[in-house]
């Protein structure tokens, strides 16, 4: 039987004097562990398309349970408040908790992080469904968010460990990324029937999915290697200071809109975050084991990597947010109507990304994410002729294809440049700057 | 970004008023997206080199 698919706990050679011979997973697998070529063998598909649907359902649940605040505002008598945390909840265990995760995946061990990670999610979500007290559900949304923190930089850094740097990993990182989108804009449809039938199935669709990966992966990924960390030098100030800076910095930017920007509240919550990150900084520039090592953002791509996501996601997040209102506000679409608005940019993305791959080899990412922000600029300035009698071919249309093409040639591009070039044992951190980079940017709001 | 946005549709009471804000929104997405269009081209400057392989390794030494 052949082995799981295994990340590599060794340092990668650089890129420079890595062979990128063809080869056939298990048996091409080298010394070093990753694997190397694009012919892969069914268990390495079956293990890819398993880390895929981890974050597939991560972005089926954030889309699909915005679709279902109404009903479940409705369903359950909750105020403007409490609605708001539903989605606030998942956000602050979210953007709180990336970070730590990102490195806990590389100092404890991917595959142990994503399915403890993994089972957190079902049961929060098994909880979600069947719970009616507004506390007990926002509690749960918190999980989710927290679980979402762990699984998301674990999955994408057992790719990038698992993966050579090169063909292989770029057409490894366009599946994965495709089938993060794909999950958004599947929710946004799904979530709308659903909540049709009840706002609960849109808790509850999840679980089983959630289960079956459950099941299959620990035949299908294999143990943690040991890593290069040092026993006993666990970086616990630092985790203490990025944790509370963080978990305050996101509570701060929730509560804003509502406490005001200028509030006394709001203006010593951002400071006593600063000052937590502050003290991080400097306790990770003194400390001889650091929890995250600054010098990364030192490499003049990765910090375009994450200022890249953070344009796409702000940019597009923010988009949404205003489409979604004009199209139910103004034109009087309905949640499935403005679903199946955005459906064509989502099918872009969604068939479009898997073709990254091969684009990324032959021209680089930098030509890509020029081409992916010059369709995004476009897409945008083409939705400023929105009025109160829009055509639909002429300028809604237009605007998702772009934006579609935008996203599936910008998203898997960061996501590889900014893992590029990483060793192994800081993979786990680049990808929890590359997800805090984008989350940070896209704060979803709801409005009553 | 979602604050300034959230700000700027807040007092929308009726579809000319959430339209004028909107207007306003997208130009700060439309903004944004330039922005990234300018970090890409700067790094294409920079580099000129066509393949991600030939960018440097992150170096393990020193903060």
């Amino acid at each position: 039987m052949a082995r799981p698919l295994s990340p590599s706990a060794s340092p990668s050679p650089s890129p420079a004097h890595r062979p990128e011979a063809q080869g056939i997973d298990d048996a091409s697998r080298r010394a070093d562990h990753h694997v190397t070529g694009e012919q892969w063998s069914r268990r390495t598909w079956a293990a890819l398309f398993l880390l895929c649907g981890v974050l597939f359902l991560d972005g089926l649940d954030v889309s699909m349970v915005g679709v279902a605040l109404p009903s479940i505002r409705e369903d359950l008598g909750l105020s403007t408040a409490q609605l708001q945390w539903i989605v606030s909840g998942y956000v602050l265990g979210y953007g709180g908790l990336l970070l730590l995760g990102g490195r806990a995946a590389d100092l404890v061990g991917r595959r142990k992080i994503l399915l403890i990670g993994l089972s957190v999610f079902t049961v929060a979500s098994l909880l979600g469904g069947l719970v009616s007290d507004p506390n007990l559900l926002i509690a749960t949304r918190f999980l989710k968010g927290a679980s979402a923190a762990f699984t998301a930089p674990a999955g994408l850094s057992y790719i990038t460990t698992t993966f050579a740097e090169g063909p292989g990993r770029n057409r490894a990182l366009s599946v994965y990324t495709a089938f993060g989108a794909s999950g958004f804009s599947s929710g946004l449809i799904l979530g709308g029937l659903l909540t049709e039938a009840g706002w609960r199935f849109t808790f509850l669709l999840p679980v089983p999915f959630a289960l079956l990966i459950l099941a299959l992966a620990p035949r299908l990924l294999a143990k943690d290697a040991p890593s290069e960390r040092q026993r006993g030098a666990f970086d616990l100030p630092g985790a203490v200071t990025i944790t509370a800076g963080m978990l305050l910095f996101v509570r701060t930017i929730v509560r804003a809109p509502e406490a005001g920007w200028t509030s006394a509240t709001t203006i010593a919550s951002f400071s006593i975050a600063a000052a937590l990150l502050a003290a991080f900084v400097t306790i990770e520039r003194r400390t001889r084991q650091p929890l995250v090592r600054l010098g990364i953002l030192n490499a003049g791509h990765i910090k375009r990597a994450n200022l890249g996501a953070m344009a796409i996601a702000g940019s597009y997040f923010g988009f949404q947010f205003i489409a979604t209102l004009y199209l139910q506000s103004v034109l009087g679409w309905s949640a499935l109507e403005t679903a199946l608005a955005f459906l064509p940019a989502g099918l872009l993305v969604a068939f479009g990304s898997t073709r990254v791959g091969p684009l990324v080899n032959r021209v680089g990412t930098g030509p890509l994410l020029i081409a992916s922000f010059a369709a995004f600029a476009a897409g945008y300035a083409l939705f400023l002729r929105a009025d109160t009698d829009p055509t639909y071919l002429t300028m809604i249309l237009p605007t998702m294809v772009l934006i579609g093409i935008g996203f599936a040639l910008g998203f898997p591009s960061v996501n590889m440049q900014g893992t590029t070039g990483v060793e192994d044992h800081e993979q786990g951190l680049a990808s929890g700057l590359i997800n805090t980079s984008s989350r940070s940017a896209a704060r979803p709001r709801w409005r009553s | 970004v979602s604050a300034v946005i959230g700000n700027s549709t807040a007092s929308a009471g009726n579809a000319e008023a959430f339209l004028h804000d909107a207007h306003t929104a997208v130009g700060v997405v439309t903004g944004i997206a330039a922005l990234g269009l300018v970090s890409a081209l700067s790094g294409l400057t920079l580099r000129r080199r066509p393949a991600l392989a030939a960018e440097p390794a992150v170096s393990r030494s020193g903060l």
